[in-house]
C-alpha cells in the first residue's frame, strides 16, 4: 500500500494578510521544500488540500512551477495524476487540471 | 595685510620662508573655505522646502525618462493638460505619455505650475501619473497642479496621493495605492508584499459591493483570480526579469458608481522587447525571434513608422511560451497570457494596456486568443489580425508605436465587475 503524504496549501497563506498563492519560484521551492520529486521517487503519493474559504486564488505560475519538476521525469498528466490526489472546490481542480494539461503539451510536443 | 607679506630685499632667508609658509598656508584655508560655502549653497538649491528655489532635481529613474526622449518636440503651451475622453493610458497613450514630458519639461524651465483642463472625462490611470510626476517635482520645487476639475474629480485628486503608500475611501471609489519593494533575498519562498495587497485591493471591492445596498456578497471564484493574476503575474516577471528594478508600483482602483476596478502596475527597467533583444538567449526562442523579424523585414512590415522591430518583440513576448528564462524551465513564458486569459474569460469588457518603450498593446474584446501552430508546438496566440497570425502585421491601432517612450513596463487593467449575491458568488 502506496503511503500518502498530506500536505496543506493554506501554509503558504498568512491568515488576515493574505489569501493567494502566486510565484513560479515560489511554486519551485515549495516542490522543494517538501521533497516532491524525492518523496514520489520513494513511491509515496500526496494528497493537496486546498480549502478555498481560505484560499481564493492560486496563479497558474505557481502551478506550473510546482508540478514541472515531476513532469521533468514522468513527462505525461495520466502518469503525473497518478501520484496526487486533491481536496478542494471543483474551481481549483478545474484550474489544476487545464496547468496539467498545459503542461503536457510541453513535454510531449 | 598683503604689503607685510610681500618679500621685500632686506629680508633674511627665514623671513622669506616664514613669509612664502603663510601665503602657502592662507591659500589652502581660503580655499576649504570657499569649498564649504558652495557646498552649503547647494544644499540650500536642493532643500525641499526652499521657496526660492527654481531648479528642479529628479530620481535617477525619471531623469532617465527624460533623458530616453532627448530629440521629443515639446508644446509651447505645454502647461495646460487637456482631460477628455482620449486622454487615457488606453485611448491614447502616446497622448499621456508626451504629455507627462511635457509637464516634466515645464519645470525644468521657471514654470512652478501645471494647469488641468477638464472636458468631459478623467481616466484614473492618467491622473495617477500626472499626480506621480507632479509630486516628484515638488520634491525639489515649489510646483502647483491647477485645475478646473468638478467636485467628484477634484476630491478623488486630493486623496490620490500616489506619491505614498496609503488607502483612501469615498462615496464614489476606493483607492489603495503602494510602492512595493521586491523581495530579492535568494529564498524562493520569502515574503512578497504584493501578496497582501492583492488581498487588500480584492478586500475594498468586496466592501466597495457591499456598499451598493446589496446583500450579503464575495468575488466569485473567476474574480478573485483574475484580480489576483493582473497583480501576481506581473510582480512575478519583475522579479524574474527586472533584475535591477528595486520597487514595483501598484494602484487599485474601484470605481463603485461604474463597479468596475482598475489595476495599474508600473516599474522602471528592461523593457519587455530588451529581454528577448539580447545575446544568450535560449536556442530555440532565438530561432523564434530570427524567424519573425526575418518574415517581418521580408515583407517590408518594418518600413515605415506604424510597426517597429520593437513592437514586434513585445507582441512575440506576450505569446505563450516565449521567454528568455525557457533553459532554466522549459514551462516558463505563460504569464501574460495566462492573465490576460483570465481577466478576458471573466468579461469580455475587459480593457488591457500594455505599455513599454515604444510600444503599446492593447487588448479588448476586438481579438480574442486562439491556439495556432508556431515554432513547433500548439500555442495560445494573440497576434491582433484577421487570421491571428504571428507572421502577419497586427493592427496599428491595437499594437502601436509610439513615438515617446517609456523606459519600463506600465500595464493598466480595467475590469468591469457584476454586483451578485451570496448564492450567485458560490458558482
Amino acid at each position: 500500500m502506496k503511503q500518502v503524504i498530506e500536505i496543506n496549501l493554506n501554509e503558504l497563506i498568512e491568515v488576515g494578510k493574505t489569501d493567494s498563492i502566486s510565484g513560479r519560484s515560489f511554486g519551485q521551492g515549495y516542490a522543494e521544500k517538501i521533497h516532491l520529486i524525492e518523496e514520489i521517487n520513494l513511491g509515496k503519493t500526496f494528497k493537496i488540500i486546498i480549502p478555498p474559504n481560505e484560499i481564493k486564488a492560486i496563479n497558474d505560475s505557481f502551478l506550473k512551477g510546482f508540478f514541472s519538476i515531476v513532469f521533468e521525469k514522468y513527462k505525461s498528466k495520466p502518469k503525473v495524476k497518478e501520484f496526487f490526489e486533491f481536496e478542494t472546490s471543483v474551481a481549483f481542480l478545474s484550474l489544476i487540471d487545464k496547468n496539467l494539461t498545459i503542461l503536457d503539451a510541453i513535454y510531449n510536443p | 595685510m598683503d604689503k607685510f607679506l610681500r618679500i621685500s630685499s632686506s629680508d633674511n632667508q627665514n623671513t622669506r620662508c616664514a613669509k612664502k609658509s603663510f601665503k602657502k598656508n592662507l591659500k589652502t584655508k581660503l580655499k576649504r573655505v570657499k569649498r564649504i560655502k558652495t557646498k552649503q549653497l547647494n544644499a540650500v538649491r536642493h532643500s525641499n522646502f526652499s521657496v526660492s528655489n527654481k531648479f528642479a532635481v529628479f530620481s535617477s529613474e525619471i531623469t532617465h525618462f527624460i533623458e530616453s526622449n532627448k530629440n521629443i518636440l515639446y508644446n509651447t503651451n505645454s502647461f495646460e493638460v487637456v482631460l477628455d475622453d482620449d486622454f487615457s493610458l488606453y485611448e491614447n497613450p502616446q497622448k499621456v505619455i508626451f504629455s507627462l514630458l511635457n509637464i516634466l519639461n515645464e519645470a525644468k524651465k521657471n514654470s512652478e505650475f501645471i494647469s488641468l483642463k477638464y472636458k468631459n472625462k478623467l481616466s484614473f490611470g492618467a491622473l495617477y501619473f500626472i499626480d506621480t510626476i507632479c509630486w516628484e517635482i515638488a520634491k525639489s520645487k515649489r510646483w502647483e497642479l491647477r485645475s478646473n476639475l468638478p467636485e467628484r474629480e477634484r476630491n478623488l485628486l486630493k486623496n490620490l496621493k500616489s506619491i505614498y503608500s496609503n488607502t483612501s475611501e469615498s462615496v464614489f471609489e476606493y483607492i489603495i495605492n503602494s510602492k512595493i519593494k521586491i523581495n530579492r533575498t535568494h529564498n524562493a519562498l520569502a515574503k512578497q508584499i504584493h501578496k497582501e495587497k492583492s488581498k487588500e485591493i480584492r478586500d475594498l471591492v468586496i466592501k466597495g459591493m457591499k456598499d451598493e445596498d446589496s446583500e450579503y456578497i464575495d468575488l466569485s471564484h473567476n474574480e478573485h483570480e483574475a484580480i489576483d493574476s493582473a497583480i501576481s503575474e506581473h510582480f512575478d516577471n519583475i522579479l524574474l526579469h527586472v533584475p535591477d528594478a528595486e520597487y514595483g508600483f501598484l494602484c487599485g482602483y474601484y470605481d463603485k458608481v461604474r463597479s468596475e476596478i482598475t489595476i495599474l502596475i508600473y516599474n522602471f527597467g528592461h523593457t519587455i522587447a530588451m529581454t528577448l533583444d539580447r545575446k544568450g538567449l535560449p536556442e530555440h526562442i532565438q530561432v523564434a525571434v530570427n524567424k519573425v523579424v526575418e518574415n517581418h523585414k521580408n515583407n517590408y512590415f518594418l518600413f515605415g513608422s506604424s510597426f517597429s522591430r520593437e513592437n514586434a518583440l513585445t507582441l512575440l513576448a506576450i505569446q505563450e511560451g516565449i521567454s528568455s528564462k525557457l533553459d532554466a524551465d522549459v514551462s516558463r513564458g505563460h504569464g501574460l497570457i495566462d492573465f490576460i486569459t483570465h481577466c478576458k474569460g471573466l468579461n469580455k469588457e475587459t480593457r488591457i494596456v500594455i505599455i513599454s518603450g515604444k510600444t503599446a498593446i492593447k487588448i479588448d474584446s476586438d481579438y480574442e486568443i486562439s491556439e495556432r501552430l508556431v515554432f513547433d508546438r500548439k500555442r495560445k496566440i494573440l497576434a491582433f489580425n484577421k487570421n491571428n497570425d504571428i507572421f502577419d502585421k497586427p493592427n496599428p491601432d491595437k499594437v502601436v508605436n509610439l513615438s515617446s517612450n517609456f523606459p519600463g513596463v506600465i500595464i493598466e487593467t480595467t475590469i468591469p465587475l457584476k454586483i451578485k449575491t451570496k448564492n450567485e458568488a458560490s458558482n
